[in-house]
Parts: C-alpha cells; structure tokens; sequence
C-alpha cells in the first residue's frame, strides 16, 4: 500500500488507525516488517519462524489497541522489536543448540503472545468449529460476540456500530446468540 | 346425523357413476330428499345391514344394475374408511352394528389403523425424548465467557494470520519487482541524464545560446534579489512556494489517496462524517487544500477558497437543491452568557435563516448522546434557534475530529456541518 505514507504517519495517528479495524493493519505491517524482519534475522537465521514472530507480534499490538489498553509508551518500532526480541529468545532458548543463549530479554516491554492451554482440547475446538458455523450462518451474531468478546466494546457502542436502538437490544440478542452458539457447539460434540 | 358415513357412499357413487349417469339417478329420484334416503338406504345395503334387499336387486330398482361390480369392488373401501371414522371416535348405528357383527373389513381395518398409530407415536415419541435431551444438554452444556472469548481470539488471530501472510506474499512480490526493475531504471535513467548533459554541452557551445542563457539567469538573479526584505533579512516567501512546498506530488499524493480510501472503508466502524472529518484531516495534514471530498461524502464539497474561514463555510449538495439552488449556509455556535450557547444558520447574503431550523435535528457522532438528541429535537420544534445548555454544548465536542458536528435535515440525508468559533464572536 502506502509506501511515502507510512513513513510519515505518526505512532498515535497509527494507533487511531488500528482503533478503526483490521483493515488499517497493511499500513503497519508494511511499516514495520523490514525493520522487524531485519532486526529477527541478526539474531535467529530461521526466517520463516521470524516471519511467525513478526505476525505474532504484531497480533499482540493490534489486541492491545483494539480493547483500548494499550498506551504508547515507546514508538511502535520499539514496542515491536521488544515483543519479537523476547518470543525469539524464548524460541532459541528452547533448543538445545541455543540452551546458553547469552542475549537478555528486554524486560521493558512484558506483553507476550499468550496462548491458552485450553485451545487445543477437543471441547475448545468445538467451540471454535461452532463460532465458525456461527460466522458462517450470516447475520449480525458473530460480530456482536466478537465485538463484546474480542474488542471489549460497551453494549452502547455495539448498539451504535451496529444500528440497535438501545444497548437492552444488544444484551437480548447477545444472549439468543449465545444460545444459538451453544446448540451449535452441541451439534459439533454429536457429530 | 349420518352424514359423514352418506357423504363417503355419495363420494363412491360419484366415482362409480358419470356426471350423465348421476344425473339420470337424481332424475329417477325426483327430489333431495329422496336422494338422502336412497344414500341411506344404499348404505345399509352395501354393509350388509338390509337384509331384505340384495345389492343386485337395489341396483336394479335404480336402473344401476350395470354397475353391480364397481359397487361391489367398492364396498370393502368404503368399509375401509368407516372403520377410520370408528377409529377417530365418530360413532353411529351403523358403525354400531358393524362392530356388534364384528365385520372382518372393519375388524381388520381398525387393527392396521392402532397398529400404524402406535408405530408413528414411538417414533414421535423418540424425537420428542430425542429434543428434550438436546434440550437438556444445552442446558447442561456450561459455555463460559471464557471459553467463548478463546474460542473467538483464536478464530480471530487465525484470520488475522492469514491476512499477514498475504500481505507477505504480497510484499515479497514487491521487493521482488523492484530488485528487478531497478537496473532497468539505472539504464534508462542514465541514458536520460547523458542526452540532457550532452545537449546542455551542445547548446551552450554556440555562442547566440550561450547568451541567451546567461541573460535569463541573471533577470531570475536579479528578480530574487528584490523579493529578499534586506532589512530583516527575511528569506523570499512568496505564496506560490509556499503552495508549491504544501502540495503532495506523483506517487505521494497517490498514496495519500490510498489512505484516505481505507479511512473510507466501508468496514470502518465510524460514522460517515467522522470518515469524512478524518480524511479531510488527513488531506490537511499533508497540506492538500482543495480536497473535493465528493468521492467519499457525497454531500459535501470543500470550496478552496473557504476552508479556512473561521465557520466553516461548506456548500450543500444534492436533493437540498430543491428547496433552493444552491445554498451556501454558514452555521455557528456561539456563547450568548455564560452557560447558554446558541446555533445560528446564515445564508449566502448573511440573513439569518431560521424558517427551516425547525426542520432541523441535531444529531453528534458520539454513541451516548441520544438523550441529547431527543432533547434538541423538542427544543428545535419549539423555538427559532437553539439555544441549550453549556455542558451540552461541549458534550458535543467529546471525539469530534475537527471539533464541529452535523445538523441533519429531518427525513433526509442532508448534513450542515457546524464549528464552535468561541464567546460572543460576531460572524462576518
């Protein structure tokens, strides 16, 4: 996309950006990703698990911002470079080739890629199956949960995005859909 | 009383019989009355109930005896379908008798028939307990906040992946055309430098040329020298430079108008004006003045010349063009006393104009504000112009970009949007 634009556009006019959707993540991938990438392959030559990183990391960032904790403390580079620096060395550190790795975290920056451990049961994997059969179906049930779930938005603010005409709407509908996501997740269980 | 049982024998002989025929026998019988009782008798013949009569002989009577064998293959499905009425509770005296004689026909019938209900009840039976405990693992299915909001990140994050790994693939493609392009560009572009270096050389060997240039250099010389202040030793400043500096060029400006697009998407959870705020803030930003933001706002047009002015002058477009061609409305907020503000609206020629702010609702871009709104509204219905409270006034500032809000036009799509200019400030 925006080759000169990206260059010019300030860290908070960044945030606001990624404050409005996914859509404006582009501009700061490609921002960032030589630097990153750059930064990566000095330390670890795998560049196909730096790329992972890089990802990784920016999906950190873009979290933070989307649920509005997140506080520009440093330049975005930074806050990148220190998230990348710390998931390598956790990486590196891992194997056995790289058990005495002498780099230190950076200890500045503490968010962290954070999986959990429950994502890989059998019931979680359901839930995913069902919410993307829930996604699939259409209508406006996915986003409600996604928007109350994932971007932490107040019943209002769905209300507003989403054309309710009060924030009880959004709270009745949210619970049929969760219903309707747990008949689904039933459906997966049985089959 | 027996109708239902008369009205299946009438259904029989009407398939027996053609619509000639049918009407030969209601001719034979002369009234409606006698009709029913033939039906009747008929019945109690065809069951087996009248005994003083056989089948063959009746039909006789009724010049029907060439139909003796379609009546007589017809008998056990009208059987058939009394034993149903038996079987759905209808009772009379000759579904009495059929069952006191213990008929076969019916006998049999009535056994296929609570046979057949006790198969479909098991089976409804079964989807019922088979419903009801879906139901209860529903009920007993704990879904937690938790778990939905994990199962959501990781579908999300998976999304997200994809989009980078596009945008990789997208990117490599990129480095990848400019590594090649690159010596491409070095041959041409110093083919290009060579021509001019050596036509430059060329020119200036001729003597006339030679002159001339020289000459032209030294008006520009001079004429630079004139524009400098030597008294303040300000440097030259002159409004086209100035311009010339602010404007974004080729591939800029491009890019630029990438930006504006995706602040334009229509997955922007922003309202169309703060789409439209933000890329004109954008375009200022980067010192594009004329920004004809038609494209992305269809209501609006920023006038070069006006953008500038201290309200905001902006001309209204579209379907307001009926009402009067076209309007140049300037709007303002300003403080009257201390907590109260008012909003007044001037047309082109500086008149109030007030008739139509009754037509007006006052609408923020801020979800919370719908108390306000009902608010001004009633307010708007009743009074000239608006005259409201400070606090509100400033609540409609929270997260205005430019800090200027819509007036939009009830029962249309029309917007004028408006700019606080401060205390007790008289517009020009």
């Amino acid at each position: 996309m925006a080759k000169e634009i990206k260059n010019v556009i300030s860290d908070e006019e960044m945030v606001k950006l990624l404050q409005d959707g996914s859509n404006n993540l582009d501009l700061l991938y490609e921002k960032h990703h030589d630097y990153c990438m750059n930064f990566m392959n000095k330390i670890n030559f795998n560049i196909e698990s730096n790329k992972d990183v890089f990802h990784d990391a920016l999906i950190v960032l873009y979290e933070k911002v989307v649920k509005g904790d997140f506080t520009l403390t440093c330049s975005i580079q930074t806050y990148l470079n220190s998230i990348c620096r710390n998931q390598i060395l956790v990486r590196l550190k891992k194997t056995e080739k790289h058990s005495l790795y002498s780099e230190e975290y950076d200890e500045r920056i503490t968010d962290w890629y954070e999986t959990d451990e429950s994502e890989n049961t059998s019931r979680m994997q359901a839930i995913g199956k069902a919410l993307e059969m829930l996604k699939e179906l259409g209508g406006k049930c996915y986003e409600i949960l996604r928007r109350y779930f994932y971007e932490n938005n107040s019943m209002e603010k769905i209300a507003y995005e989403l054309e309710y005409s009060n924030a009880d709407n959004v709270k009745n509908q949210k619970a049929r859909c969760q219903k309707r996501l747990k008949e689904l997740v039933i459906e997966v269980l049985n089959k | 009383m027996e109708f239902k049982e008369i009205n299946i024998l009438n259904l029989a002989i009407l398939e027996v019989l053609n619509e000639r025929e049918h009407r030969a026998l209601k001719l034979l019988l002369v009234s409606e009355e006698n009709y029913q009782n033939f039906l009747r008798k008929f019945l109690q013949v065809i069951i087996g109930r009248d005994n003083t009569v056989s089948l063959e002989q009746f039909l006789e009577l009724h010049n029907l005896s060439n139909k003796l064998g379609e009546f007589q293959s017809k008998t056990i499905e009208i059987l058939e379908e009394i034993a149903e009425l038996v079987f759905r509770g209808y009772t009379s005296e000759n579904t009495q008798w059929l069952l006191q004689s213990k008929n076969e026909v019916i006998t049999r019938h009535l056994a296929f028939l609570q046979e057949t209900k006790s198969g479909v009840l098991k089976i409804e039976r079964d989807a019922l307990k088979k419903r009801l405990a879906d139901i209860d693992k529903v009920n007993a299915l704990e879904l937690t906040d938790q778990e939905i909001k994990t199962g959501i990140k990781i579908l999300e994050r998976k999304r997200l992946k994809s989009k980078f790994n596009e945008l990789n693939a997208k990117l490599k493609q990129s480095h990848n055309d400019n590594q090649r392009s690159a010596p491409r560009k070095l041959k041409y572009s110093t083919i290009f430098v060579l021509l001019i270096v050596s036509g430059f050389i060329f020119a200036v060997s001729i003597p006339k040329v030679r002159n001339y240039i020289i000459k032209q250099l030294q008006e520009i010389f001079n004429k630079k020298i004139t524009e400098n202040n030597p008294s303040t030793g300000s440097k030259v400043n002159s409004p086209s430079l100035q311009a010339d500096s602010l404007r974004l060029q080729g591939n800029g400006r491009d890019s630029l108008d990438l930006v504006a697009k995706s602040l334009q998407s229509k997955n922007s959870k922003d309202s169309a004006l703060v789409k439209t705020a933000k890329t004109y803030k954008l375009y200022r930003a980067y010192g594009v003045k004329n920004v004809n933001l038609k494209a992305y706002e269809k209501h609006f047009i920023i006038h070069k010349n006006e953008i500038d002015s201290i309200e905001g002058v902006w001309e209204l477009n579209g379907k307001f063009k009926k009402y009067s061609n076209p309007i140049k409305t300037r709007c303002a907020i300003r403080e009257i006393e201390n907590n109260k503000f008012e909003m007044v609206f001037f047309d082109d020629a500086g008149n109030k104009w007030s008739l139509r702010i009754k037509y007006f609702l006052l609408k923020t871009d801020n979800p919370s504000k719908y108390d306000l709104l009902e608010y001004v509204n009633n307010e708007l219905i009743s009074k000239k112009s608006l005259v409201f409270k400070k606090k509100d006034a400033l609540r409609f500032q929270v997260d205005m970009f430019l800090s200027e809000f819509n007036v939009v036009i009830k029962n249309s799509d029309e917007r004028v949007p408006c700019t606080y200019i401060g205390r007790k400030k008289r517009l020009k």
